[in-house]
């Protein structure tokens, strides 16, 4: 059975079975795509469990001729790399469409874009060629565009256009590299052609070491230093995530940014190998930028879902810091901290908005002892605010101490790292000081009387929330659950990076 | 003696019964204009229409073509041709299909319009099959003048009007400018045909002369498919022009003055080395110039205009890396270009139909009442940006491509940069139709029937062309492997 085109393309197919709603069954439409998310979440757990841990090899490969006279050919298959993120990305949109219940207006446009991002997100994780690969990672773009520009806050065109040049910039620069990389695939009597095979590429290494690899690297990386988002580039995060319906955020923190780092483990550390070795250092440089000065940011912000963006871009900072140390154990701690971010970070999304749609404010001054009046609420945004500080016990330590682990005794070059992740524990100690302080801010104290009404959450959210709270804490006791997953395929990357363990 | 001429005309005009079929689609036209009364004149518009399908389906067997001279080397049939004759005629039956609900054109108007339409068909036709000096210089001008007719057909419309004669005088001057690039060729060959010209070449090489008559040349050219800096005509008569023929304009005529300049160099020059950089930063300024006005204009029609401006810096970057990627690019892209091209204005005229405006602010509203139609005209607009799934990505994809493969890597990064800026202008005409607040369209957008063919079979060929191009890709090979032999250095 194909079961990753089955997963891929199963919310499209629930995207134009919407387009086909009457007009007005608006209930219909949201059934219909909680319906065929979950079916797609059953789906992304029955590989998550029939998955082979014990070997790097590509599983559940799909493989077809597409455009012979252009070496395309549709190509899927699941290794280490990318098992995890194919899980978390379907569970993630199940929770968001149930979320996305109370959205009222144009309810079957939204839900088309919806599953077509879905789509769009899930093929990403699962080709292997570069079109494809490509066609996928480009058409995420425009739902997201719609799903802010539409549905988004009093900004929303200006966020929805800065979100779409700049992701599209990053990507037309990152096509450019993949068809350097494309011509640099040699022609040979049994490839008559040039191959787009991201596979067969990273056996191949076309380019010399040296100049050649160091260019295209650049262009790739922008790509994707643009999504995750690595400090210059982040600047349409907070607006985007600002903006955006509570829903899209979720997705947007949850998946979208995590396609920048999976698309350096998957295409630069591959194909590349010799061009990250060499970029490691300002990687490492980069990552510490985006920790410090995303936890001090953050710190700063007086709208709490801005507050949660910019924690964003510091807990991609950790990711990135486990993955410029091009060790196992970083390596491994940064896929898991790519799986944690998104659950953890995924879930306060979810509670802000839980607290925007009541108070229609998200002014962090503005609240003061929600404790007493949503007692439940208070205790689940307390209990995930720890986890993205990195408590042990919860998700975010694990995956936390991971990265800075890995950091810590990197080979590639030992003083400069350890100076480097010394000092990005400083992030940690901020990152705890903003969350800290908003909890106080806004949970302690007296109540502010302007929020005496204020209910606490509904069965949806309940239903949104709850389970990434389960799975934090359960990956915070168990994280092998999920970190064992990538170890055999890190282990070949590492071996093929050629690094000192 | 006297037997041989007429067997060898015969022969000829056997090999170009798709032309000799549109000519009397003319005269059939002029007939029924006279026999038909007013009020059933737009049944002229269908006979046409149904003229070319049947032209159609008479070039289809031009794809099959080895390649073959006829009138003493003047014409050459092969699927070179046949290629750029099919986009001419597809885009003569959409502009004849748009120009049923056109409003402003007037009933007893309608018979001189189609015969018009007709006859440059037929010139455009055999411009594409030009394979001497004096044919090419020949088609080109019937093609012009009959264009400034109908760039001006709007007779009581000033900007009509103001079109008509910018594209006449720019026209008739890049005319005299050809004929004196021509007569360098002519005057250091003494052949005017491609066949004569390459055994000169062959013989004797390239010298600087005949560089400087072909650059010469190139401003005819320039002038024709609008490249920067012989554009300046291109917005106006665009916007003057009855919409339909803005289409036709943009579309065919274009295709055809990109088959000429294709056909031309590759068959009197050997390697662009010696021109290659004039030509790949006329590509350069072409896109950028046409991206960067582009970004102010708030007509629909001169947008359109300065993002096809655009476009023919694309087809261009592929024609500078000249390999037969780089024209297989050139074909490919062309062939997206027609149908992205053309279901944008089949959106304009039926957008036009409804508010009788061409301001894309006057699209404001227009997803809230019908949201399945602007998300179809979105798909076009990201076609034109270049973005997957769609023909433009894959066309710019191959362009690209031709540009790195021959080391043109600076073109290659202008033209992603200008990919973004390109969106930018699509996404506004987005930003109207979806996220602008004071509504202006309260009514869902009625396609009526001609129109709804046009803009589904375009959005059908769109898809195709990127998902399924795999037919394509092997016409284009074995059409360009055929232009390309052993007097070529790549």
């Amino acid at each position: 059975m194909p079961i990753l085109t089955l997963i891929t393309f199963l919310p499209l197919v629930g995207a134009i079975v919407i387009l086909f709603a009457p007009k007005g069954k608006d209930n219909l439409v949201r059934w219909v795509s909680a319906v065929v998310t979950f079916l797609t979440m059953v789906l992304g757990f029955y590989v998550f469990f029939t998955f082979n841990r014990g070997t790097a090899d590509l599983q559940f490969v799909e493989r077809a001729a597409w455009i012979p006279s252009f070496g395309i050919s549709y190509f899927m298959g699941l290794d280490g790399l990318s098992m995890a993120m194919l899980v978390l990305t379907p569970f993630l949109s199940f929770l968001a469409a149930v979320y996305s219940f109370n959205i009222k207006e144009r309810v079957k446009e939204y839900f088309f874009f919806f599953l077509l991002l879905e789509t769009g997100m899930i093929g990403v994780f699962v080709a292997l060629d570069f079109f494809l690969f490509y066609i996928f990672w480009e058409i995420t773009l425009v739902p997201m565009y719609f799903l802010i520009g539409i549905w988004g806050g009093p900004r929303k065109e200006y966020a929805a256009i800065k979100f779409f040049l700049y992701t599209l910039f990053g990507s037309v620069v990152m096509l450019l590299g993949i068809l350097a990389l494309y011509l640099s695939s040699p022609i040979t009597a049994a490839n008559p052609t040039h191959t787009f095979d991201i596979i067969e590429l990273s056996k191949i290494h076309g380019l010399t070491p040296g100049f050649q690899q160091y260019i295209v690297y650049a262009a790739l990386f922008l790509g994707f230093a643009i999504k995750v988002p690595i400090f210059p580039f982040h600047t349409w995060l907070p607006d985007a995530h600002v903006e955006a319906p509570t829903a899209v955020s979720v997705i947007l923190a949850g998946v979208l940014l995590k396609m920048g780092t999976y698309g350096l483990l998957r295409i630069s550390y591959t194909i590349l190998p010799e061009a990250t070795k060499y970029f490691a250092i300002p990687l490492l440089i980069l990552a510490f930028i985006n920790i410090v000065y995303g936890a001090f940011v953050a710190m700063a912000q007086k709208d709490l879902k801005k507050m949660i963006a910019y924690s964003s871009v510091n807990h991609m900072g950790y990711c990135l810091l486990g993955m410029a140390a091009l060790s196992t154990v970083g390596l491994n701690g940064a896929i898991l901290q790519m799986v944690t971010h998104g659950i953890i970070t995924g879930a306060l999304f979810f509670l802000v908005g839980v607290i925007y749609d009541r108070a229609h404010t998200r002014d962090i001054e503005g609240f003061g002892g929600l404790m007493t009046k949503m007692p439940v609420y208070a205790g689940i945004m307390i209990l995930t605010c720890l986890g993205s500080l990195g408590l042990p016990g919860l998700a975010g330590f694990v995956s936390e101490f991971m990265c800075f682990s890995g950091a810590f005794s990197s080979t590639v070059n030992p003083v400069v790292f350890k100076i480097f992740t010394g000092l990005s524990v400083a992030g940690l100690v901020i990152t705890a000081a903003y969350f800290l302080i908003m909890i106080q801010k806004v949970f302690m104290g007296p109540l502010n009387p302007k929020w005496k009404d204020l209910p606490d959450m509904t069965v949806r959210e309940y239903i949104a929330i709850v389970p990434l709270i389960v799975l934090m804490l359960l990956l915070g006791v168990m994280p092998l659950i999920a970190s064992g997953i990538s170890v055999e395929s890190v282990n070949s990357l590492v071996a093929l990076l050629g690094v000192k363990i | 003696m006297t037997g041989v001429i007429p067997v060898e005309m015969l022969q000829g005009l056997l090999a170009l019964t798709p032309e000799v079929f549109v000519l009397c689609l003319a005269f059939l036209v002029i007939a029924a204009d006279i026999l038909l009364p007013v009020k059933s004149k737009r049944l002229i518009l269908d006979i046409a229409a149904f003229g070319f399908v049947f032209a159609l389906i008479l070039t289809l067997g031009n794809l099959r073509q080895q390649g073959a001279y006829y009138f003493y080397n003047a014409i050459i049939v092969d699927s070179f041709a046949g290629f750029f004759k099919i986009i001419i005629l597809v885009s003569a039956i959409f502009m004849l299909m748009m120009s049923r609900d056109y409003k402003p054109l007037e009933d007893n108007k309608i018979g001189e319009y189609t015969s018009l339409v007709v006859l440059v068909t037929l010139g455009m036709m055999l411009m594409s099959g030009a394979s001497d000096l004096l044919m090419l210089f020949l088609s080109v001008e019937f093609v012009s003048i009959t264009f400034f007719v109908l760039v001006g057909f709007l007779r009581k419309d000033m900007k009509s009007g103001e079109g008509a004669v910018k594209y006449f005088l720019l026209g008739a001057f890049s005319s005299a400018v050809f004929v004196y690039g021509a007569s360098f060729i002519v005057g250091i060959t003494g052949a005017s045909s491609f066949l004569s010209i390459q055994k000169y070449i062959i013989a004797n090489g390239v010298s600087p002369l005949f560089i400087i008559g072909l650059i010469i040349m190139l401003v005819g050219f320039g002038f024709k498919i609008a490249l920067v800096p012989f554009h300046m005509w291109a917005p106006d008569a665009y916007e003057g022009a009855p919409t339909p023929v803005t289409a036709f304009l943009s579309v065919a005529s274009k295709s055809a003055g990109v088959a000429v300049l294709v056909r031309t160099f590759l068959a009197i020059l050997p390697e662009n080395a010696n021109v290659n950089l004039i030509l790949a930063v006329l590509a350069a300024i072409t896109m950028t110039v046409g991206n960067l006005v582009a970004i102010t204009q708030n007509n629909v029609k001169r947008l359109l205009a300065y993002s096809g401006i655009a476009h023919v810096g694309y087809i261009m970057m592929g024609f500078v890396a000249y390999g037969l990627l780089g024209v297989e690019s050139v074909l490919i892209y062309t062939l997206a270009y027609l149908f992205t091209n053309m279901g944008a204005f089949a959106f304009a005229i039926a957008i036009y139909n409804k508010t009788g405006s061409d301001d894309i602010r006057d699209y404001a509203g227009l997803s809230v009442v019908s949201p399945g139609l602007s998300f179809v005209f979105f798909v076009f607009l990201l076609s034109l940006a270049g973005v997957p799934p769609t023909a433009g990505f894959f066309g710019k994809l191959m362009v690209l491509g031709a540009a790195i493969e021959a080391h043109y890597v600076w073109l290659a990064v202008i033209g992603v940069l200008n990919s973004v800026i390109a969106l930018y202008f699509y996404a506004r005409i987005a930003y109207y139709m979806y996220f602008a607040k004071e509504i202006k369209i309260t009514e869902p957008l009625k396609l009526s029937r001609p129109l709804n063919i046009i803009i589904y079979s375009s959005l059908f060929m769109i898809l195709c062309i990127c998902i399924l191009p795999e037919q394509f890709l092997l016409l284009a090979t074995r059409t360009v492997k055929l232009l390309i032999g052993s007097f070529h250095a790549f």
